[in-house]
Order: structure tokens, then C-alpha cells, then sequence
């Protein structure tokens, strides 16, 4: 049993925060939380996100399971102004979503949850970096890497208590310094790693830029990256691995 | 022949080559205008244009559009694709039942078709995988040290999985562990924590981390507690000097 309404903005935030890694996944519908974990293709970014009963108008489910299309579902979230409400209902015997806007009606057929990539174990990674950052300094990262190279190396300098960012291109490079005065808060610890912008990219079109993210960071080891959806009832966390240097 | 050609076949021509060809195992080849239709997990249509069309003797079939890697429209292999006339046209029908989908595609103008008795029996084998490794190392145990000899392959224990349990020329037990990255220190603990288990039960037990490379750091640290590093760089690294690190690596 699955029924809930909810906001178009709720819902395309929390569509969003995964569609960037994935086409299509599995919803865990718990009496009191709805969540997805997803693994991209090669193994290299992964979701966990949490949305809790709480970010719904309303809510009822029993523990169900179903396979979603991402993006045919985002379509139809997209067809809501912001602010609108959002009726979901899933039928069982059909296996297919009901979805009502403001008297528009959309028949969803649901994947076979088993025909979908399987669920990923989330590494067990003690990181000694920790850093919290608005969301617009990523973007302000990001978007500057973006123009130089394909990888950004995100690192905590130890000694000069600093988060940095490095992005070298063939002929340009970025390097961008936030002191902890300009951070939200800094647990300094050994970290450098180099990742893939690409990856990177995606996952901050969904991080909103007045978020507080995060950032656990190791040496030569995945980020992960923590951060509130739907007015803090939302919860995501993205790991990304590393790309490895030789020396 | 291994390669039959019919150009701009009739509809009735077409569905006797086709068929045929599916009866035999053989990769059939299209180029048509045509109208797709797919019914199934959600439906579409995609209207009259000229497309490349591929049935494989899996059941897999694809329709191409003249620009982009992916098919528009596809069926993985398992199901069946059959071919027939109707209201005047070819059609060639992929369908299969688990999920219930089905592919449809009214062939309009056949421009040519084209059997390819096709034989291929090798795999593709992506290169620098762990299994690479081990496999390698299994048959060349010399690479790691002269005299080495493997006596078993991942082996179980409490705290997992032994990549490989050797004896070296004096007989003295060697725990190895294999990386397919650049070691890490996480790396190090992981072997550090097999080799102390032996070490509960036998004093000369010794601990081998093998990968492409290992920075000093984690040298250092193996060195320090009595571990060896053995570097396999063939197996290591792209043109740009790094290679891209899975989550499951960690």
C-alpha cells in the first residue's frame, strides 16, 4: 500500500538529487520514510537519500518496493507549477503509480525492481577530513574547474588549517582557499583527492546552492558529501571515487 | 556464403530472406524507412524515417537512427524477432514475455537487407582488472618473488577473503593481498589485519600487498611492520598517469 501527496518541488528535489547518477531505481516505501540508494554504471558516484514521512502532505506506506523510470517520472513531476500538489497512489494488482495534478491523471507503469542494478553497500570509510561549506562555494568551485580541466582535487591543507580546490588544464589552472572563516566548519585531517568533474557536475546541479554540504574527505579515498533536501525532512548523501595518481 | 545481399527486396522477398535467416542463426541487417512502435514497461512511437535495423539469433534487436552510439528502440536477447507481411508492408516484430514488451517496426521501403552467417567465439576481456591480476599472478607466482609457490586461491577467513595463500622457497608461509589501484594505507591495514591473524598461530608468516604502484607513505608503513610491497606495474595506470578508482574498491 502506497499513497501520499506531495509538493512538485518536494518531489522533483528529491527525483533530481538521483536521476544525476541513474535512469532508473529502486523506492523503498517504509510506514515513515521513503529512500533510494543508487549506484551509477561504472561504480563511481553513488546516492543514499532519505526523504522522511514528515516532507509529505500526507503519507501511507507498508514497506512496499518498486522500480521507477527517473526521468519519465521527473517529466511528470515537471508538469506541476511550484507549489502544486502531487497525488501518488500505487495500484498492486496492476503494478502501476497513479499520478494526479490538479485533476490531471497519469498512469505510470512501473520496472520489475529485480531488473534493476541491485542496491550498492555503502563503503564503511573512517575519512579524517571534514568540512562544512555553503552550497554556491561548491558551485563557485565547480563551475570554475569546469573551465580548465575534467578533474578538480579537493584537499585540506593541514598546516595553513585551509580547504582547497585545484583544477590544473593544459594551460589555465583554478585554485580557489577557504579559511575557516569562510567555511561553515573545518575539521582539519590529512586529505587530497582528484575526482572526476564530471560526476562532480552532476551531483551539484542537485546540491542547492544555500545548503550547508558536508564534506568528508580523505587521501586518496571517495568524498562523500552530506546535505538536507525538502526544508531539512530530506536527507542525501553522495560518495564519489577518487581517481588514483601515480607518482 | 557467409554474406548475402539483397537490394531493395519486395515485401514478400524480404520476409522469406528474413525468416530464413532467423531459422539459421544468421545477423540479419536492414536499411529501411520505416515506423516504429514499442509497447511494454511504457509505450512510444517513433514516425516514418530511414533507420539501420539489426536482429541478432539471441533475439536482440536494434533500431538504429542514422546519428547517435545508442539504439532508439531495442530488445535485449531472449525474446524472439519474426518477420511477416501486413496491409502491404514487411514487419518485423521483437517481442518477449518477461517483462511483456514487444517492438514493432512497419518497414515502408526496404532500401536492402543484408545475412551475416556470422562466427565468434572469444569474449571481451577488459584489461587491468583485479581478476587480471589474479589470474596472472596464479599462473606466474615468479613475478612476486622467485620460488614462490601459490597454494591457495582466495582463501576464507574470519576476517574475509585471502587473496592468495602462498609458501616461498624456505617454506615459510606469504598472505597476499592484490590491488588493482595504487595501494592505499587502507590497503595496508587490510593485509596487516590477515597477516596478524596467522601470526596467532604461526610466527613466520609473511604479509605482501601486490598492486600497480604504492606511494611512500604506504611503503613506509609495510616496511615498518614487516611487510613487503611488490609492484606489478604492467598492470597499472592510462596514458594521463591515473586510473579512475571504483566505490568498490574502497
Amino acid at each position: 500500500m502506497f499513497k501520499a501527496i506531495v509538493s512538485a518541488d518536494t518531489l522533483q528535489e528529491t527525483l533530481d538529487s538521483v536521476s544525476v547518477l541513474v535512469d532508473e531505481c529502486k523506492i523503498h516505501l517504509d510506514d515513515d520514510t521513503l529512500s533510494i540508494r543508487a549506484v551509477d554504471p561504472a561504480s563511481v558516484g553513488m546516492v543514499d537519500l532519505d526523504l522522511a514521512a514528515t516532507a509529505f502532505e500526507s503519507y501511507e506506506a507498508d514497506g512496499g518496493l518498486i522500480g521507477v523510470n527517473l526521468s519519465r517520472l521527473e517529466d511528470i513531476a515537471g508538469m506541476a507549477d511550484a507549489g502544486q500538489l502531487i497525488q501518488l497512489e500505487l495500484d498492486e494488482e496492476t503494478r502501476k503509480l497513479h499520478i494526479q495534478i490538479d485533476g490531471l491523471e497519469y498512469t505510470l507503469a512501473l520496472i520489475d525492481p529485480d531488473s534493476i542494478r541491485q542496491e550498492p553497500d555503502i563503503p564503511d570509510l573512517d575519512l579524517p577530513a571534514h568540512v562544512a561549506i555553503e552550497g554556491r562555494d561548491i558551485d563557485r568551485a565547480v563551475t570554475a574547474a569546469d573551465m580548465v580541466s575534467d578533474h578538480i582535487a579537493l584537499g585540506v591543507d593541514t598546516g595553513d588549517d585551509l580547504f582547497y580546490v585545484n583544477a590544473e588544464g593544459d594551460t589555465d589552472d583554478v585554485h580557489l582557499e577557504l579559511a575557516p572563516d569562510q567555511l561553515i566548519d573545518l575539521d582539519a585531517g590529512d586529505a587530497h583527492s582528484l575526482f572526476s568533474l564530471d560526476y562532480l557536475k552532476d551531483m551539484n546541479k542537485a546540491i542547492p546552492t544555500t545548503a550547508e554540504v558536508e564534506l568528508e574527505l580523505g587521501d586518496e579515498f571517495p568524498i562523500k558529501l552530506h546535505f538536507d533536501i525538502a526544508d531539512a525532512q530530506g536527507h542525501v548523501t553522495y560518495m564519489l571515487a577518487p581517481r588514483i595518481q601515480s607518482n | 556464403m557467409t554474406v548475402e545481399r539483397v537490394s531493395a527486396p519486395t515485401p514478400a522477398a524480404f520476409v522469406d530472406a528474413a525468416n530464413a535467416a532467423f531459422r539459421n542463426g544468421a545477423v540479419l541487417s536492414v536499411q529501411a524507412r520505416c515506423e516504429v512502435e514499442y509497447n511494454g514497461r511504457t509505450s512510444g512511437y517513433l514516425g516514418d524515417g530511414d533507420r539501420l535495423l539489426v536482429a541478432k539469433p539471441d533475439g536482440t534487436f536494434l533500431v538504429h537512427q542514422p546519428t547517435g552510439h545508442k539504439p532508439v528502440n531495442w530488445m535485449p536477447g531472449g525474446g524472439t524477432v519474426e518477420a511477416r507481411t501486413s496491409q502491404g508492408d514487411a514487419v518485423l516484430l521483437a517481442r518477449r514475455s518477461n517483462p511483456t514488451e514487444r517492438v514493432e517496426t512497419r518497414l515502408h521501403e526496404v532500401y536492402g537487407v543484408t545475412r551475416f552467417d556470422a562466427e565468434d567465439g572469444a569474449t571481451y576481456e577488459e584489461s587491468g582488472t583485479e581478476a587480471e591480476m589474479h589470474e596472472y599472478i596464479e599462473a606466474n607466482p615468479d613475478a612476486l618473488e622467485a620460488g614462490l609457490r601459490i597454494v591457495e586461491h582466495e582463501r576464507e577467513t574470519k576476517y574475509g577473503f585471502i587473496d592468495f595463500y602462498a609458501v616461498d622457497g624456505d617454506g615459510t608461509p606469504v598472505v597476499i593481498e592484490v590491488k588493482r589501484i595504487q595501494a592505499t594505507l587502507n590497503h595496508f591495514d587490510q593485509l596487516k589485519r590477515y597477516v596478524d591473524r596467522y601470526a596467532e598461530t604461526n610466527d613466520d608468516v609473511r604479509g605482501m600487498l601486490v598492486a600497480p604502484s604504492a606511494s611512500e607513505r604506504v611503503t613506509r608503513a609495510l616496511r615498518d611492520n614487516g611487510l613487503e610491497f611488490v609492484a606489478l606495474a604492467e598492470f597499472g595506470l592510462d596514458a594521463k598517469g591515473a586510473t579512475e578508482a571504483k566505490l568498490t574498491d574502497f
